[in-house]
């Protein structure tokens, strides 16, 4: 898959290089994209935030011991800072009176400041291949070589298997921990799997990225994707696109324009996606929410609903009369669901199978007296 | 299993000496009761009298301090694939309605929480659901995301996924806060007729004026037992201001208002 990415992009006049970069991105931003409905759907976003966190002084001190950027190596050092920072988390909610935000807030300082002093001390060594770490700050591209992006696809493969395997019992205990639990779901173990998921892409987004900035990738994407779809399932793929268009942006940008880092790029390109989304998004996006509620479905009584219905009605039930009068919600697509809705409610209308709907009682009453009135015309 | 099931679904469940502190602070204290198999259950009390945490503790999903609930002789608390025997409509504030959930997702997922990402869903799972859907008239709004929905119809949803576990023990929390008569209505009449069929359904419920008519038993609440009984027996003036205290006025309101209350078709839809 990699090399085919990559001959594809190469075939597209895209040197070697980039072409691996490029593909490193894709893989990189798409998982983060992926991952941050777990974080945003949670309300959890501050958590992704203190997990990268606190991954730096393990990264510092992974790199001060075996002078090493090998992924698992780092990840292990950072999986523990983690663990670290999650109880001392608990710790502060549960001996002072403190929420979870703060506590978190807490924890996210007190380990990035750990980070950052042992970074400036790493930093005064002049160990020879400190060049790297310095890149983990803002990202970079420079060092992303061939063999990293092969190690990133085992990865990324795993993430992927992982995710679709319990792709239920996440979803379950998502939405509900309560029903997880009395269903049996292990929910220790679904916890530490994203946990762990997130810690590993937090890692391998390091190097494109900078651990100042991995959090937003990790909860940004959801926010835009929201906008657009109320399914779960194309929440998940539309935020991951949202943020490979962000990546892929921002590392063009970089290359174009050297020695800018792609970190700041891909976050700035992602707001903007997302404030576009915010405007524009047709699920619950501010533009479209304006034009329903005051175009299409502008203020209208029962009896102006009731009209709206029997006049889209008027073929059927000039063949088959007014009194028992049922009709398939599939054969009238300019019926909504809003307006069947509000008729049901307010009994003029029932619906008996999901498809089909007939008139009330009161429903044919009502069309009765609005014909006398002339409100309606009965030709 | 089948049998194992059935010995289950036979018996009363057994509180004893329950105790649940949250930080130090009592919030059930000693608790002495018995469930009875069969029966609608009403627990009544005041805000923060322990009545959620109740129902927790026997769902498994608080630890007591002390005590034991029992369910013939099992350990309620500790038994795995509770969701066999009961299930559990929770208070509707305890649900995140953004989340990105269509209606029949939601109930369906009793039955596919545990199912491999390798497994396609069942067509008999959907069918069931929207069967349930459709028995709560709520099929028309399968696709809809959950908190785009009216208060009552939120609650059918959810009363929808807690019949899909086809349980013997049904609890539920505060199923009639903020919901429209007809959804009340029909949920007190489906209960009854569960509870004709032989299931054992609690309740958790402020509305002191549909006990009478619909409840088997009462177990009035506020950190202790204070009364448990038949509700003629148990909801008298007396053992209310012990409950209640000085809330009791709010509640005699509460319960007038109830009285007086004319029921409306045309209340939800004039939006
Ligand atoms: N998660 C919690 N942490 C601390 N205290 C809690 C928590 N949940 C409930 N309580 C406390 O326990 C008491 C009982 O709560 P609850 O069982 O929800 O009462 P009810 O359902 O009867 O209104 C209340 O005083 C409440 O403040
Ligand atoms: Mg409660």
């Amino acid at each position: 898959m990699v090399s085919w990415l990559i001959s594809v992009l190469n075939t597209l006049g895209i040197s070697f290089t980039l072409a691996v970069i490029l593909t490193g991105t894709i893989l990189i931003s798409a998982t983060a994209g992926f991952l941050s409905n777990f974080l945003v759907i949670q309300k959890q976003s501050v958590l992704g935030d203190a997990l990268a966190h606190s991954s730096l002084p393990g990264v510092v001190l992974a790199f001060l011991l075996f002078q090493t950027k090998d992924i698992f190596t780092l990840m292990v050092f950072a999986l523990v800072f983690g663990l670290l920072s999650s109880i001392l988390i608990n710790v502060i909610t549960d001996v002072t009176p403190l929420k979870g935000d703060a506590a978190i807030a807490i924890s996210l300082s007190f380990f990035f400041s750990i980070g950052v002093t042992l970074f400036s001390y790493v930093q005064q060594l002049q160990i020879a291949s400190q060049a790297g770490l310095s890149e983990f700050i803002f990202g970079s591209l420079t060092y992303l070589t061939y063999s990293d992006l092969i190690q990133y696809l085992g990865y990324f493969i795993l993430i992927l298997f992982i995710l679709f395997v319990y792709k239920q019992q996440f979803k379950t205990v998502l939405f509900d921990r309560e029903l997880s639990k009395i269903l049996g779901l292990n929910i220790l173990w679904f916890d530490f799997l994203s946990y762990f998921i997130i810690t590993l892409t937090v890692i391998l987004g390091l190097q494109l990225i900078g651990i100042v900035l991995i959090a937003g990738l990790l909860v940004i994407p959801s926010i835009g994707a929201r906008r657009w779809t109320d399914n779960y399932s194309k929440l998940f793929f539309i935020s991951s696109l949202l943020s490979v268009i962000a990546g892929v942006t921002g590392v063009l940008i970089s290359v174009v324009y050297r020695g800018v880092p792609p970190g700041p790029i891909i976050i700035l390109s992602l707001t903007i996606l997302t404030i576009i989304s915010i405007i524009f998004g047709t699920r619950n996006g501010l533009l479209t929410d304006y034009l329903h509620v005051n175009l299409f479905h502008r203020r209208m009584n029962h009896d102006e609903k009731l009209t709206l219905l029997i006049n889209s009605l008027k073929p059927e039930i000039q063949k088959s009369g007014l009194k028992v009068f049922e009709f398939n919600k599939g054969d009238f697509p300019e019926i909504t669901d809003e307006l069947l809705e509000a008729l049901s409610d307010c009994g003029y209308c029932k619906m008996v199978s999901p498809e089909k709907c007939v008139l009330t009682y009161d429903g044919v009453k009502k069309t009765q007296t609005l014909i006398t009135k002339g409100e309606l015309t009965n030709d | 299993m089948q049998d194992n099931q059935k010995i289950i679904s036979d018996q009363d469940i057994k509180i004893h000496n329950l105790t649940v502190v949250y930080r130090g602070i009592p919030v059930l204290w000693e608790i002495n009761s018995v469930i009875k198999k069969g029966m609608l259950t009403a627990i009544v009390g005041p805000n923060g009298a322990g009545k959620s945490t109740l129902l927790q503790t026997l769902l498994g999903l608080k630890k007591p301090r002390t005590g034991s609930i029992k369910l013939g002789d099992q350990n309620l608390i500790k038994m795995k694939d509770k969701g066999k025997y009961i299930s559990y409509v929770p208070q509707r504030e305890s649900i995140d309605w953004d989340f990105p959930i269509s209606c029949i997702d939601v109930v369906k997922m009793p039955l596919t929480a545990k199912l491999s990402g390798f497994k396609r869903t069942p067509k008999e799972y959907d069918d069931l659901a929207l069967e349930y859907l459709e028995k709560f008239e709520m099929a028309l709004f399968k696709d809809r995301q959950i908190g785009k929905l009216s208060g009552g119809q939120r609650q059918r949803i959810f009363l929808a996924r807690s019949l899909i576990q086809n349980t013997e023990y049904l609890i539920l929390d505060e199923p009639f806060g903020g919901i429209d008569a007809k959804t009340e209505r029909m949920t007190l009449e489906l209960l009854t007729e569960l509870k004709e069929k032989g299931k054992t359904i609690v309740v958790v419920t402020h509305d002191l004026s549909s006990i009478s008519k619909y409840f088997d038993e009462v177990i009035l609440l506020n950190t202790q037992v204070v009364a448990q009984g038949k509700p003629e027996a148990v909801l008298t003036k007396e053992n209310l201001k012990v409950a209640y205290g000085s809330f009791l006025h709010l509640q005699t309101e509460m319960k007038n208002e109830s009285n007086d209350h004319h029921p409306s078709h045309h209340s939800e839809g004039s939006h």
